[in-house]
């Protein structure tokens, strides 16, 4: 008797969940391994109120005891534990609050960046060696190069003060995300820019594109039919880790623009020895990570037939 | 990508003329007046709660809050305070004695966690309709203007009795203003409270508190026109701003101190010939000149700004701060060689600023006395955690002062006191404590205090170094803000006029 074939998908589903747990499981000791504790203050409290609050939150137990609590609440009740810095507000509140912040941001900025990055990659490759290809070799170069932070110090000088176009922080509408998505968005255009073009300038050496162009087939119906099918395959490989590290990369550009999203959660947390907030953004950020390159795997088994289906 | 950009807009608020837009600094806590402990939260807390007392923003004495009247006795051990008829909270109940009371037994409670559960340590109450009695067993000079501070303000019941959400803390208040919405890391709105005592007075409509971490952005906010006030300004563009925005910006003195401490406990640094030569090496004005803004020279502990003990403290002492001659003589006069022992160390809390006065001081020690010191940073949490354990030998500290009166600085340095942090336990500094704590003149008590001051100095447990200068910008347009060492506010007391954003 043969053992049947388990799915490819629930193969990755359970990878991903038991990642998740290997994730908690070491955030959640090297946390509790850090000196200092979430109510040392410059202003101590009093022995019985510091012992007071620490009964309170059980961190007066064992870590391992602490972290077998920690793991039920989780696995049983979905329950992230409040936090430990925002008294009285649970972590699963804080988080719902901040993410949709960082993630609205993470993929206005990756739109940014397919928008411009794919078409101008193209069109480099096409005009190779030609002023377009050089043009954008010089363009993606000074975006890959810049630090985020500097690109945002001089996008608020340019469209905030010398313009007066857009405000330089805040949370208060629209566009005073337009910015960080910018900033966010353009380094990540720039990647995706050098790849779109290196990758379809190989497709149109390949057999199949010069036996279609033989066969009579030219322009746009050339582009689309059978460049761009290929050429994209490794683009969206690259789109799936891209994707995470945009939506989980705007930590410094939230401080920047003054953001209410998830990035200043996730390092002051750890700063503030904020246990359980900081766990729980670590967890939300594998989520997303574990989420996005099983997207991308997905659409690629959907494009390309040598991968394996992930149905 | 427009449909995502609207998904965040809608949640968010349009910006209003009448509203006042403050870039607070770090996103509140919690808004629970009896918890809180940073200067940001508290301007906060002082516009929601109000105490029994007010202070002046001019003068800082305490005027009447919810309390009408008050009186103490002889001594300050007892203290009468009677509430005004017409104080209620945003709801339209009426505050009362028993909200006061039963607040205050909270606070005292070890489970509440309250910072300062200490302030009403061994305080007995009573009530009666309006009126609550407070015996103290040792005078409490001070404690009408503790009275001001959030900690002491009455909460309601709801928030007692934890019928409210964390977040909604505030939306039942008694102070001018009462909480419109809060959204976290972004804003906490408040809106003029129509119940208040004082409403009349209150002008503003709407003040936004908003989370603004970075100095630069609070900067850029400020310029661009989007918050009428930060309390905070990076100190690298204050000379540029004095040139061009003379009008917004200011610079205030501040109730605190930056200063080293010595710790007492450790082998090469219970010298106190050794303490006194690294005291003496280092000159203060030239450390005021490399830290530029945002600072003044410190003398003593205690901060230049209490007229009476001041006057106190200049009829017994002349403090000599820097003399590398004399440094010199104290080092050779130690069993400290230079040449033959390890260096010290002095550590200190990860900041640009603090990796300056570190060097500053690296560079005094060695240029003034030959003395080597290796610097060490470590990380906000893990330093305190090492200061706490008395695992270093010079550390960089500072304190801030909860009320004008020397014991708010020198109480932290007696024997038992969590804060002391330095191995130094001396009988003769806490008995100089406890005498002015029970001292029945407010003359002896200044002199029993500049006595203890003067031992804890002379002993060199600590080295004062400099005291904090508050750096502001204050939009043209926004009046009635005083300037004071505590940063008080009198939300009442602030309007808009047409002046124009220089």
């Amino acid at each position: 008797m043969t053992r049947p074939k388990s799915s490819p998908f629930l193969r990755r589903l359970g990878a991903f969940l038991l990642t998740l747990l290997v994730v908690h499981a070491a955030s959640f000791f090297l946390l509790h391994a850090a000196r200092g504790g979430p109510f040392d203050a410059e202003r101590q409290l009093s022995p019985e109120v510091e012992q007071a609050l620490l009964a309170q939150y059980h961190l007066d137990e064992p870590v391992h005891q602490q972290y077998l609590r920690a793991l039920q609440d989780l696995v049983f009740h979905f329950d992230l534990g409040p936090s430990l810095r925002y008294r009285g507000t649970d972590v699963s509140t804080l988080l719902a609050q901040s993410a949709p912040v960082s993630l609205a941001l993470g993929a206005s900025a990756l739109v940014i960046a397919l928008v411009f990055g794919i078409p101008l990659g193209l069109w480099a490759a096409l005009r190779r060696n030609q002023w377009p290809d050089r043009g954008l070799g010089i363009l993606t170069s000074i975006f890959l190069a810049l630090p985020n932070f500097v690109l945002a110090g001089l996008a608020i000088s340019l469209f905030s003060f010398s313009l007066g176009l857009l405000p330089p922080a805040g949370a208060s509408s629209a566009l005073h995300y337009i910015l960080p998505a910018f900033c966010l968005g353009l380094p990540c255009a720039a990647q995706l820019a050098r790849l779109t073009r290196t990758t379809t300038l190989e497709t149109l050496h390949c057999p199949a594109v010069q036996a279609a162009r033989a066969r009579g087939v030219h322009g746009l119906p050339l582009l689309s039919r059978h460049v761009l099918q290929r050429a994209l395959i490794p683009v969206l490989a690259f789109l799936g880790p891209a994707a995470a590290g945009i939506l989980t990369g705007s930590l410094v550009l939230e401080q920047v623009f003054a953001l209410p999203g998830m990035g200043a959660h996730f390092v002051q947390a750890a700063l503030n020895r904020d246990y359980t907030l900081a766990l729980g953004a670590t967890l939300l950020y594998t989520a997303v990570l574990g989420l996005t390159t099983l997207l991308a795997d997905w659409g690629i088994s959907r494009f390309d037939p040598r991968a394996e289906a992930l149905s | 990508m427009a449909s995502l950009l609207l998904v965040v807009g809608a949640g968010s608020c349009t910006q209003d003329a009448a509203v006042l837009r403050i870039a607070n600094g770090a996103d509140p806590a919690i808004l629970d007046p009896q918890l809180a402990t940073g200067l940001a939260d508290a301007r906060i807390l002082s516009a929601l709660f109000e105490g029994l007392t007010r202070l002046d923003a001019l003068t800082l004495q305490p005027i009447p809050g919810l309390a009408e009247s008050w009186e103490s006795s002889r001594q300050s051990r007892r203290w009468v305070f009677h509430l005004r008829k017409e104080a209620k909270w945003s709801n339209g109940r009426t505050i009362t004695a028993d909200d006061i009371l039963q607040s205050w037994r909270r606070l005292q409670n070890p489970s509440t966690g309250a910072p300062y559960a200490s302030w009403l340590n061994d305080a007995a109450f009573t009530a009666s309709e309006s009126t609550l009695q407070i015996d103290f067993p040792h005078s409490a000079w001070n404690f009408a203007e503790q009275c001001a501070w959030p900690a002491l303000a009455p909460i309601p019941s709801e928030l007692r009795e934890g019928q409210v959400s964390a977040l909604a803390f505030g939306a039942i208040a008694s102070g001018p203003y009462r909480l419109a919405f809060r959204r976290l890391r972004d804003r906490v709105r408040l809106e003029r409270n129509p119940h208040y005592w004082n409403t009349t007075s209150t002008q503003i409509a709407s003040i936004d508190f908003f989370t603004v971490e970075s100095d630069t952005t609070a900067l850029n906010l400020f310029l661009a026109g989007e918050v009428d006030y930060s309390p905070r300004v990076p100190p690298l563009a204050v000379s540029a701003l004095k040139a061009k925005h003379p009008n917004s910006f200011a610079t205030t003195p501040q109730f605190a101190t930056c200063f080293l401490r010595f710790q007492t406990q450790d082998s090469t640094l219970k010298d106190p010939f050794l303490r006194q030569a690294l005291s003496l090496a280092i000159d203060p004005i030239a450390l005021i000149q490399v830290l530029g803004a945002g600072c003044r020279p410190a003398s003593r502990f205690v901060p230049p700004d209490l007229h009476d003990y001041d006057a106190s403290c200049g009829l017994k002492t002349k403090r000599q701060t820097f003399d590398p001659e004399a440094a010199l003589v104290a080092l050779k006069q130690s069993n400290y060689r230079p040449e033959e022992a390890q260096p010290l160390a002095f550590l200190f809390p990860s900041s640009p600023r603090n990796r300056i006065l570190a060097e500053f001081l690296q560079d005094q020690w060695r240029r003034n006395l030959g003395v080597e010191v290796k610097l060490a940073n470590q990380e906000w949490k893990t330093f305190l955690t090492a200061q706490r354990g008395l695992e270093y030998q010079i550390s960089r500290s500072s304190w801030v002062g909860d009320y004008l009166a020397p014991e708010t600085f020198l109480d932290i340095f007696q024997s038992q006191n969590g804060n002391n942090r330095t191995g130094w336990q001396s009988q003769a500094f806490d008995q100089l404590l406890q005498l002015a704590r029970d001292a029945t003149d407010s003359q002896m008590r200044l002199d029993l205090l500049t006595q203890a001051e003067d031992l804890l100095l002379q002993e060199h447990i600590i080295l004062p170094l400099y005291h904090d200068e508050s750096l502001e910008l204050i939009s043209p347009r926004l009046k009635g803000m005083h300037q004071n060492l505590r940063g008080w506010i009198d939300w009442s007391a602030l309007h808009f006029s047409e002046a124009s954003h220089d």
